[in-house]
């Protein structure tokens, strides 16, 4: 059973070096932050992150129902992958 | 109780006597009482006391009997003491005795012992006073030996001061015996210094002569000098009267101007009135349809106007005739004053040269004459209009007044712009133009018979109705056909926004007046569009074009430096920015050396911009002109339609020179082919900055078809869009399509809608056409191939799945045939044409090889050739592909030429090495680099592959099985992804990068 709150906890845990570079720690991150939009990682950093998720959590995600525009804010992201983990 | 105390009351008195006689006897009877417990207590208490006492005398007498028998005990002992002292007085008068004597002999020995003492103090004084008298006796003896020496020092002294003058007498009778022979040297130096003494006065004497000589020749050249300067003053007349006549003659030229632009002023003037009168003539046509019973007298009126219109139409016609003939005339006596003036041909040579541009000038008065003549041909008939405008169907309101405003700027604009024209063509045209030829043939043994023709495989739907081409075709004109044929019809979907041909033309249409407005006479007449993703990024594109400019796309997601950099090599001199782009400005024109036109069509409020931006002119939406004022504007063919900053390898961006005529031919073929109309639906993936989004932008409009275009987002995974947008054309990097396949979005079936899916860009690995072919099974999937130097796309491969997999080579497609028009050579290192099988570099020829690097002409030199035993330029691709064995195979990319690298000397195509790379590994995105780097080459290969499912060691013996021992990978590292450029390419510099950090 994984949860969106351990997503979102690995997630941040990965980018540390790139959210302090745009001078934020995980705690300053709310559930709506774009990390693309943010400038923490751009469209190559975020299949990056979604290996690294699906490694760590050993799973392998269909991420076409989610919707392109959710798939870089934080919140969005982690309760997809939770559910999706859920549901497989 | 209170019951009682009422009865008792009665008989009170008797009561209370009795009561107190009770109450007195019970008191003194414990009263009694009390005494004799008083008394019994003292009683008992002297009985105690006396018991006390009784006990106290007991012990007494216990005590007095003890204190007896202890008295009885001391006496005894007393008595025994008083016993032994006497004993002892009896003793000590002995002991007394004995004492004495004890001390006595005490006294005696330590006396005798103090004695021995004394005797050894002394004798010891004695021995240190011989020992002292000794050491006196040494001393004594060192100063006489002292003495002694100080003595022998001095007789030495002596003894070397004498040899010392010895010695000196010796080097003096020396140096008297050596005098003479040092006369006798003397006298023959100076006998040789008197030789060459009398040599210099031979050569004085020479010299003076040669002065002789040379004076007589100076005077000879003053006398000739002198001559010479007659005949100057002589000849000086008749040039002063050569200068008078060439004087006089362009007087004579100046006033025929003046007169020449008087009479055009004039006939501006008459243009404007008549314009004036005709539109009040139309009004008036107007009012009278309107009103049947007054149509006779307003025929009249009609009648009239035109006439008057009509006998001033000949008045100009006479007028311009006899302007003619005046420079005819001109000429005549031009020609025969060169002819006269033969003496002067130099200064007459750079007179003439003026003359010419005076002349050339001449000619495009007179032509923008002619134009403003046509115009005036068909006066007060706003129909005419039509022919030209293809709007005019659904504009009629608005022709009158284009018509107006166009008869009055028209003529001037387009001198104006003839002229600018032939300025900016000249630098960049020149290099090219000696070699194009009219009509490029394919050269005569160009690799591919066979050619991409007009067949399209695709099924057709329906034929499309097209407007006939107008005479000067841009690279805009589709767009503004469209806009006439289909003005309802969407023309782009962005930003959640559906906009139509006629909305969209007329956002254009304000930009391009705006820049009409404000940039009169740009040079180099491009405008940059910074704009990403919106509205504006179309309008700004199409607006630029309109104004009869070529577009400079920036790109506010590539860093700000590298736009500044693009942006200041093109100088460009005003911008069309979107709301977002426009937060970089203030870094963008930081120090642009003059004032930029700052557009923000989509920005109301450009207070902060203005202040921010105090050197530059911003204009927000409210201060746009409006779309009715804009001028249409003739452009010549070959005038940059954009200009283009791809990468180069030396890091500064190189720009790309593309013309109208090299799009309109790529455009051509690619709506041939595709056979778009205006149900097409076509996606928009490529950034402005890539010159894909060309086909996204141009191929779709100059068919009506709509151009939609994802969110920057959305691009991550598009999959999603394609069945909402319901694309029906598909055109992408492969890169996209391989993040679908990886997000799962390449499911099959998924895009039933598709008629084409187009990719470019970069290879296009067979496995990524494979998942895209049953995700959208009913299209065809193509790769297109092309650098940006030769027009977008010059080559392209159609995919089929059962015969194409022959023809793959390193899981890659092969890039297959050139385009209708195009020619092909695969060359070797000396550009000789190599044979069928074997590799070389791709040069391409034809009318899509672009004008070459903006102000580059070196790199324009090494890139666009002329190869041996070839007539027509060729771009040098940079590609190495494979020429195909037979005649009608396709071309197959091998890799890039500039990816050659030496290792110890030895020369390695890294394409080789990632073909076998992509062979062993079953993986298509991989890459190999030389390093690390040396100045010759590289020390080894690093390999990269973009898995982490891959066994990195046996990919490596495989590799060691296939390739020669140097172009093995000393590792084969592999990530989960290569990292990849802004165009989604493999990015090179970042793996350098990788391995620097290790």
């Amino acid at each position: 059973m994984i949860s969106a709150a351990d997503v979102r906890g690995f997630v941040l845990a990965e980018l540390h070096s790139e959210l302090a570079d745009v001078g934020l720690t995980a705690a300053d991150v709310g559930d709506d932050l774009d990390l693309i939009d943010a400038h923490v990682i751009d469209s190559f950093g975020m299949l990056e992150i979604i290996a690294a998720v699906e490694a760590h959590f050993s799973l392998e995600i269909d991420f076409e129902e989610l919707d392109p525009d959710q798939l870089s804010a934080v919140g969005p992201f982690s309760h997809f992958v939770a559910a999706e983990a859920d549901g497989a | 109780m209170d019951e009682a105390l009422s009865t008792d009351g009665e008989d009170e008195p008797p009561v209370v006597d009795e009561r107190a006689a009770r109450d007195e006897l019970e008191e003194s009877l414990a009263r009694a009482e009390s005494e004799r417990a008083a008394l019994q207590a003292r009683l008992d208490d002297e009985l105690e006391a006396s018991r006390a006492a009784f006990e106290t005398y007991a012990a007494a007498e216990g005590r007095v009997a003890e204190l007896e028998g202890i008295l009885t005990g001391t006496e005894a002992v007393r008595a025994r003491a008083e016993a032994d002292r006497d004993a002892l007085e009896a003793r000590l008068p002995v002991e007394l005795t004995a004492a004495q004597q004890r001390h006595d002999e005490v006294l005696a020995a330590a006396e005798q012992r103090l004695q021995a003492i004394t005797d050894l103090l002394d004798r010891q004084t004695q021995e240190s006073a011989a020992e002292r008298a000794a050491l006196q006796l040494e001393r004594e003896r060192d100063a006489q030996r002292i003495v002694e020496l100080e003595q022998r020092l001095k007789e030495e002294l002596a003894q070397a001061a004498s040899h010392a003058e010895d010695l000196v007498e010796e080097a003096r009778n020396a140096r008297e015996e050596l005098r003479p022979r040092a006369a006798r040297k003397l006298a023959e130096i100076q006998a040789e210094l008197d030789t060459e003494r009398q040599e210099r006065t031979a050569l004085e004497a020479r010299l003076e002569a040669l002065v002789g000589e040379h004076a007589e020749l100076e005077q000879r050249r003053a006398l000739e000098e002198t001559s010479a300067q007659a005949r100057i003053a002589e000849l000086e007349p008749s040039l002063e009267e050569a200068r008078t006549g060439w004087e006089r003659s362009w007087g004579e030229l100046d006033a025929l101007r003046d007169r020449l632009e008087g009479t055009e002023t004039r006939l501006l003037e008459r243009e404007r009135e008549l314009t004036l009168e005709r539109d009040q003539a139309l009004q008036r046509v107007a009012e009278l349809e309107r009103s049947l019973s007054e149509a006779e007298d307003g025929n009249e009126v009609v009648e009239r106007a035109l006439q008057s219109v009509s006998a001033d139409r000949d008045r100009i016609e006479t007028a311009r005739r006899v302007l003619e003939a005046r420079m005819t005339a001109r000429d005549e006596a031009e020609r025969a004053f060169l002819v006269e003036r033969e003496l002067e041909r130099r200064i007459a040579r750079s007179h003439r040269l003026q003359l010419t541009r005076v002349e050339r000038r001449m000619t495009e008065i007179a032509s923008g004459l002619g134009v403003a003549l046509r115009r005036l041909d068909a006066p007060g008939t706003p129909q005419a209009e039509s022919s030209d405008d293809p709007r005019a169907p659904s504009s009629g309101p608005r022709a009158p007044a284009r018509a107006r405003r166009g008869s009055e700027t028209q003529s001037r604009q387009h001198v104006a712009d003839q002229a600018a024209t032939a300025e900016r063509r000249a630098p960049a045209a020149q290099p090219l133009a000696p070699t194009r030829p009219p009509a490029p043939d394919p050269p005569p043994q160009a690799a591919p018979a066979a050619r991409i023709g007009a067949r399209p495989p695709a099924p057709k739907r329906r034929p499309a109705p097209i407007p006939p081409a107008p005479e000067t075709r841009t690279m805009v004109t589709g767009f503004e056909r469209a806009a006439a044929g289909f003005p309802a019809r969407p023309a782009l979907e962005v930003a959640g926004e559906t906009i139509t041909f006629a909305d969209l033309h007329d956002r254009a249409a304000r930009i391009a007046a705006t820049l009409q407005r404000e940039t009169p006479t740009a040079d180099p007449p491009l405008t940059a569009v910074f704009a990403h993703r919106t509205s504006v990024a179309f309008a700004g594109v199409l607006g630029t074009l309109m104004r009869g400019h070529g577009y400079v796309p920036l790109n506010r997601t590539l860093p700000v430096a590298r736009t500044r950099t693009m942006f200041e090599r093109a100088e460009c001199q005003a911008i069309v920015a979107d709301a977002e782009s426009a937060k970089q400005l203030p870094e963008l024109l930081d120090d642009a050396p003059y004032p930029v036109v700052v557009l923000l069509p989509d920005v109301d409020d450009v207070a902060e911009l203005r202040a921010a931006l105090p050197a530059h002119v911003v204009l927000g939406a409210r201060d746009l002109a409006p779309a009715a004022s804009w001028t249409p504007i003739e452009v010549d063919a070959s005038a940059i339609a954009y200009l283009l900053f791809t990468s180069g390898s030396t890091g500064t961006p190189k720009g790309v020179m593309v013309s109208h005529a090299n799009v309109l031919h790529y455009v051509d073929a690619m709506v041939a082919r595709y056979d778009i109309d205006e149900h097409d639906r076509v996606s928009q993936t490529h950034d402005l900055t890539f010159d894909v989004s060309v086909f996204d932008l141009f191929v779709a409009w100059e068919r009506g078809a709509c151009v939609c275009c994802p969110g920057q987002r959305t691009m991550l995974n598009p999959g999603r869009y394609v069945r909402d947008a319901k694309l029906t054309v598909w055109f992408s990097v492969p890169s996209v399509a391989m993040f679908m396949r990886r997000l799962g979005s390449l499911k099959p079936d998924s895009y039933p809608d598709l008629r084409w899916s187009l990719f470019a860009g970069e290879p296009l690995p067979v496995e990524v056409v494979r998942a895209w072919g049953q995700a959208a099974p009913a299209s065809i999937v193509e790769n297109l191939y092309g650098p940006t130097e030769v027009t977008v796309v010059c080559a392209l491969y159609s995919w089929d799945a059962q015969t194409s997999p022959d023809d793959c080579e390193g899981g890659l497609l092969p890039i297959g045939r050139p385009l209708e028009g195009l020619g092909m050579l695969i060359v070797d290192e000396q550009l000789h044409e190599v044979r069928p099988g074997e590799q070389g570099e791709l040069l391409v020829s034809g009318p899509q090889v672009t004008l070459g690097y903006w102000r580059d002409g070196e790199k324009t030199a090494a890139a666009f050739v002329v190869p041996p035993g070839q007539e027509v330029v060729h771009y040098r691709t940079g590609d190495l592909v494979r020429r195909p064995r037979r005649a009608d195979g396709p071309i197959a990319f091998i890799g890039r030429r500039d990816q050659q690298v030496k290792i110890r000397g030895v020369r390695i195509e890294l394409g080789e090495i990632e073909s076998a790379l992509r062979d062993a590994a079953g993986v298509d995105s991989v890459a190999a680099l030389g390093w690390p780097t040396t100045l010759v080459g590289a020390d080894a290969i690093e390999a990269f592959v973009g898995s982490e499912d891959v066994d990195a060691v046996a990919i490596r013996t495989a590799l060691a099985k296939r390739l020669p021992v140097h172009m093995v990978p000393r590792r084969v590292r592999t990530l989960a992804q290569l990292p990849l450029n802004a165009n989604g390419k493999i990015d090179r510099a970042a793996l350098v990068k990788l391995l620097e950090s290790e």
